[in-house]
């Protein structure tokens, strides 16, 4: 079977949706003419930087740097947030960490609560795209069997990992990444006695641990008062798990959209 | 940490990776659970080979 894409009108309107919510969440929405879609994503994601900012003391700042490539602040490089570029650009220039680069550690009693909702909602702003150029999709080439646009899909693999296949009818596959993605992280935590899920010990793999979605997610408070007895045989082996883990499920998140796609297509105006 | 961990570990991390990469390349269960071994073996014996090549290195002209 052939691969089917979008029109190229329509790609042009996708990578503009794409952009356009990589720079502000809920913008690439206006592209789609969803203006309701773009306020929720936008209300949303900076909520949820902001509020997490705000309980963490801002100390999320420390772990991030500038790219000021000729003295002009481009971007600030806080992971996952940055998935949110505007908002964590704007936190990185106007607003100040309590601990003063780390070198002023304070008892902050809601940090790990605000280092959830900061770095959700950086991947959120990330899969916001998805959503959005699924919709711009929906817009320009619409549906008429009314086919889950493939937005929803990878949105839906951010929920549970496979949950956007199985939303597709791929039930084998939903199962299978469920079962790869899923395990791989719960091994990988189990690997590391459920003590190395923490951005303050492992700040870069925490990185690829927020992309695991929803599960890691609702696991990161409640372990977070795990603390390892003395120092775990295969703790190494278990964080690159568990980060690993997180960047499958990006996979799976990237081919349930492009499966979603290729159905939405195969019945849709571009037939 | 043992042998057997470490190959536990590895067969582990093979399998995932095999699995999420031929669900990511394949649609089809039949061709998907095809590529899940294949897949597997390149990338675990890749990694021994590399285990291989670093030992023998070590017991010759690395040797302290």
């Amino acid at each position: 079977m052939t691969d089917l894409y979008p029109q190229a009108q329509t790609r042009e309107q996708v990578l503009k949706a794409i952009g356009l919510g990589l720079l502000i969440p809920g913008a690439g929405h206006l592209v789609a003419g969803r203006t309701d879609w773009a306020l929720f994503w936008f209300l949303l994601c900076q909520g949820l930087l902001f509020c997490g900012l705000a309980l963490a003391g801002n100390a999320q700042l420390d772990y991030g740097s500038w790219l000021s490539p000729g003295g002009i602040p481009v971007m600030f490089a806080l992971f996952p947030e940055v998935g949110n570029f505007s908002g964590s650009w704007a936190a990185g220039l106007w607003l100040r960490s309590v601990e003063g680069g780390g070198y002023s550690p304070e008892i902050i009693p809601f940090r790990h609560l605000g280092y959830l909702l900061s770095g959700a909602g950086g991947v959120l702003a990330a899969f916001s795209c998805a959503h959005a150029a699924g919709m711009t999709l929906m817009k320009h080439q619409p549906s008429k069997s009314g086919r889950l646009h493939p937005g929803t899909a990878a949105l839906a693999t951010l929920i549970l990992p496979g949950f956007g296949h199985w939303l597709t009818g791929r039930k084998f596959k939903a199962r299978l990444f469920f079962i790869a993605v899923l395990g791989l992280f719960l091994i990988g935590l189990a690997l590391g006695e459920f003590a190395d899920f923490d951005r303050q010990r492992h700040p870069y793999y925490w990185i690829g641990q927020m992309l695991m979605g929803l599960p890691a997610w609702l696991l990161y408070l409640p372990l977070e008062a795990v603390v390892a007895k003395g120092s775990p045989p295969y703790a190494d082996a278990g964080t690159m798990f568990t980060t690993c883990a997180g960047l499958f499920n990006l996979i799976a998140a990237l081919d349930a959209y492009h499966r979603a796609e290729k159905d939405y297509l195969s019945d849709g105006e571009s037939k | 940490m043992s042998l057997i961990g470490h190959f536990m570990t590895l067969a582990i991390f093979s399998l995932s990776l095999a699995a999420v990469i031929s669900g990511y390349r394949d649609d089809d269960p039949k061709q998907i659970l095809k590529g899940i071994p294949r897949r597997a073996g390149l990338f675990g014996g890749a990694v021994l080979a590399l285990a291989w090549l670093s030992w023998l290195f070590g017991i010759s002209f690395l040797a302290v």
